[in-house]
């Protein structure tokens, strides 16, 4: 029998879906969220009449004792259709027992048989279910597939805004966009507020806002968008984040105010501050425009001053911002 | 019965009585609307805003009696609800974690939940305090986690999120709950004193006071309420707030304002003391001032009707009057002469002193402002980078620079310029400190006797750049412990004889070996060659202003 190439999650969900169903598989790869998910397309595929999932018997690789799962596999289950049998962190198991796994899918039993691990050697026997982590210019992308799978369609800001809080953790961004689309209920589209609703770290990017309002001078406009970051604010840590944050991209203005001023080109000056995303880039661009080289040095100075008026205890958090504000503001 | 606090007897019985948490409370009800419920939850976020009693509405608006209307509220009535609501309910388990900590406990809950519930629909636990569960606690529950039987419902609630393990945090459907706003708190102690002491008339303004002081939490504002209900009888003003509270009344704030605009040092001192004989903390009362001050300087900038403003609107006129007294630059400099001051309480012994010399600056402020000449030639020192600008704080900075463009108070005379303080530095020599030291003592003794005393045992000994260092006698004990903490009328005195801004340093009269590395310490760092970096990034220039640093190498990371 030829050895099957590796498929995605998506590809297996496929292929379950027509009843292909292989006697091994073996659920490969770092990102624990599609081993998850691949395990529960297998189970819905062999769920029993009346059963949303076929019941499942773990054992972990290092004590798994390979006469006891395979004769498991081989015995017709009292209870339900089909042994579905999941040996976890399998990598010793499955280099040490590779003959006995390949000699179950010459002659397979009733049960299904499912190896996950993190890696695997090559030339592992079975139909491999690559479960790789993403990389995160992959990961938009993913929250739009999995917008769509919950019934929503995702704006391209939302998408990207959930991927710059969340990063790569696949399962808490899905958990998120689970109660996003709950949230949402008939509303078919997700939009940037909608994240920010119950993503209060969506705050975040508010920076945007926030620096636009200190470069037309709206001091009540900042100060309320401000305030908005402090109520979301869970501890201090999160509240010099905030400080950071903004300094952050005030400094990155200051990159961009001071390129601009040197007659680069908008492709030099996205190189010099790592910024690849047009739309960002644009943005930056026409910000930097608010402010002059000298206001963008003292706002950042006059940032530096609450930083140091905070964590030296003479200002509490909300005055010390408040001030700043005002500051940077005038 | 017996008496409940009211925290405990008006926590919320439905959704509708959570306040501040909209979004939250949306999916909630939706997704018990829709049947799409998680199997764990994690409601995390600061301490009194709602976590636990929100997870006490959702597990009784998933098993009430009466079943959710439209909006899936629980009906808070049935005998379910009603069990939960007092915490005693047979299905709805909730659990301190700071008390099961050991794995054991949590294998045994684990084994529990297999069971089903006994009445209701679902068997919930609420897991309190979430973060305090060891790690092999968490381990026994990843399983369960995963996938718990189709009857259970676990709540993790938490201050502290960042330390559950990742895989316990994936697992859940987390909500982080914010802060609540002063007028959503307000609003609900509103109902609550109705429903509570319906024969106590209430100022709203007094509400909105409680509602402040409780910084978004409203269990702390319940708390606060219960103890004016029980103080004030039958009418709760906002005096009887700021009395409960140990607050100085308003009024007081803005009499002592006023005086501060006219300058009239006795008059505020007059007042301090008064507030000092009321028994009033002064670090509270500092606070307080604090507060006002960041209002009008709000007020200057956004306007005197700015929702930025927690203050009743019949107090806004009033707001808007101070505000036009002050610039924004004397606001910003007083709000951190004052929270200098605060600081200075916790320092000393006799916690007025700090509060006095603060408002003493504050109403000679007009000195300041009238020597515009004098910061004019300051700033062309700086312009030429003769002078280091970093003994200005930006906000004595702003305030020269606009007493330089405006001068609005007419120029004083010779006398006054050679006598009063200047923060331009000139050139002087330790003969000239030493010389005018006698006048220095004078001049400390019109304010601090004691003090005066004190310094008459020292002697300027070595002064360097900007800074004398005074010598105390190895014998003098405690003096050098006292000349620290009064560093700043010292400070003063030398600024207003000499004309110039300098720090002092208190070293002890040991031996010659002790002076000497407290000379050499002293010395200016060699002037370094501005260098690519330090040129390049006006934060590296504020920390080497700020640390008095110099740049000793170089290494870039990435990005």
């Amino acid at each position: 029998m030829a050895k099957q190439k590796p498929i995605s999650p998506m590809e297996l969900e496929r292929r379950l879906k027509k009843s292909q169903i292989e006697p091994v598989y073996v659920l490969a790869g770092d990102e624990a969220f599609f081993r998850f998910q691949a395990l529960g397309y297998i189970r819905e595929a062999l769920a029993g009449p009346g059963e949303e999932k076929a019941e499942v018997i773990y054992f972990e690789g290092p004590e798994a004792r390979c006469e006891e799962v395979l004769s498991l596999l081989r015995t017709p289950s009292m209870f339900w259709a089909r042994h579905l049998v999941v040996v976890e962190k399998a990598r010793e198991f499955i280099a040490e027992h590779k003959e006995a796994i390949e000699g179950y899918i010459r002659s397979p039993g009733a049960g299904v048989w499912v190896l996950i691990s993190d890696t695997i050697g090559k030339g592992a026997p079975g139909l491999v279910i690559e479960c790789k982590a993403l990389y995160e210019n992959q990961i938009p992308g993913w929250i739009r597939k999995r917008a769509r799978d919950y019934g929503k369609e995702i704006s391209t800001e939302a998408a990207a805004l959930l991927t710059e809080i969340m990063g790569t953790a696949l399962w808490e961004i899905d958990q998120k966009l689970q109660a996003i689309s709950i949230y949402l209920g008939e509303k078919k589209r997700v939009e940037l507020e909608d994240v920010e609703a119950l993503l209060p770290q969506a705050g975040k990017h508010r920076f945007w806002d926030l620096t636009d309002a200190i470069g037309q001078k709206k001091a009540e406009r900042a100060l309320r968008i401000l305030q908005e970051q402090l109520l979301a604010a869970k501890s201090s840590q999160e509240i010099a984040g905030i400080l950071a944050g903004l300094a952050w991209h005030l400094r990155r203005l200051l990159l961009v105010k001071r390129a601009l001023v040197s007659g680069a080109t908008p492709r030099e000056i996205g190189d010099k501050v790592g910024e690849k995303r047009s739309f960002l880039l644009r943005r930056l661009l026409s910000q930097a425009r608010l402010f002059s080289l000298e206001a963008l040095e003292e706002k950042l100075g006059h940032l530096l001053e609450a930083d140091l008026d905070m964590k030296t205890g003479l200002y509490d958090n909300r005055l010390a911002f408040d001030l700043s504000i005002l500051k940077l503001c005038q | 019965m017996a008496y409940q606090v009211i925290s405990r007897k008006f926590r919320p019985k439905n959704f509708h009585e959570i306040v501040g948490q909209e979004p939250i409370v949306t999916t909630l009800q939706n997704s018990i609307l829709t049947d799409r419920l998680a199997h764990a939850y994690l409601f995390a976020g600061p301490r009194g805003i709602g976590k636990t009693t929100t997870a006490r509405v959702l597990a009784m608006a998933l098993n009430c009696q009466n079943k959710a209307g439209a909006d899936s509220n629980p009906c808070g009535k049935c005998d379910i609800c009603q069990s939960i609501h007092r915490g005693d309910d047979i299905d709805v388990i909730e659990k301190d974690a700071a008390s099961v900590p050991f794995v054991e406990d949590v294998r045994t809950l684990r084994e529990n939940a297999t069971y089903r519930p006994m009445r209701a629909r679902f068997k919930v636990y609420i897991i309190d305090e979430a973060h305090m569960l060891s790690t092999a606690a968490f381990n026994a529950f990843l399983k369960t986690l995963e996938e718990p039987p189709g009857h259970v419902k676990f709540i993790f609630c938490t201050t502290a999120p960042q330390k559950l393990p990742e895989t316990v945090r994936s697992r859940c459907q987390r909500f982080d709950f914010r802060n609540i706003s002063t007028k959503d708190i307000a609003k609900r102690l509103g109902q609550i004193a109705e429903a509570a002491a319906p024969q106590t008339e209430i100022e709203p303004q007094g509400l909105l006071e409680i509602a402040r002081r409780a910084k978004g939490a409203v269990r702390d504002a319940e708390v606060l309420l219960e103890q004016l209900i029980s103080f004030a009888g039958e009418r709760i003003t906002v005096k009887s707030v700021y009395q409960v509270l140990g607050l100085v009344a308003e009024e007081r704030i803005s009499e002592i304002l006023d005086v501060v605009a006219k300058k009239d040092v006795a008059g505020t001192l007059k007042l301090l003391d008064e507030i000092y004989r009321q028994g009033k903390d002064p670090s509270d009362f500092l606070n307080q001032v604090i507060e006002r001050l960041r209002d009008l300087l709000v007020a200057s900038s956004c306007g005197a009707d700015s929702p930025l403003i927690e203050r009743p609107t019949d107090e806004r006129p009033r707001l808007k009057e101070d505000a036009e007294k002050f610039s924004s630059d004397f606001l910003l400099y007083a709000i951190r002469l004052l929270a200098q001051a605060k600081r200075e309480i916790k320092e000393t012994m006799e916690p007025r002193i700090p509060v006095e010399m603060a408002f003493v600056k504050l109403a000679r402020m007009g000195d300041l402002v009238s020597l515009a000449e004098a910061i004019e030639r300051l700033e062309s020192l700086e312009a030429t980078s003769e002078v280091a600008s970093g003994d200005f704080s930006s906000e004595e900075k702003g305030l020269f620079r606009k007493a330089a463009e405006e001068s609005p108070i007419e120029p004083a005379s010779q006398e006054t310029r050679a006598s009063g303080p200047t923060s331009a530095p000139r050139a002087l020599s330790l003969a000239e400190v030493q010389e005018a030291w006698p006048q220095v003592l004078k001049w400390v003794e019109r304010e601090e006797a004691p003090l005066a005393r004190s310094l008459a045992q020292v002697e300027p000994i070595v002064l360097k750049e900007k800074e004398v260092l005074l010598g105390v006698p190895e014998e003098a004990g405690l003096l050098a412990e006292e000349l620290r903490i009064k560093k700043a009328s010292v400070e003063e005195a030398l600024g207003e004889v000499l004309s110039a801004a300098l720090k002092i340093k208190v070293v002890k009269l040991t031996t010659d070996e002790a002076i000497s590395s407290e000379i050499s310490q002293t010395k200016e760092p060699q002037e370094t060659p501005r260098n690519e970096a330090s040129s390049f990034d006006p934060m590296i220039e504020k920390v080497k202003e700020i640390f008095k640093a110099k740049i000793v190498g170089e290494e870039r990371g990435e990005g």
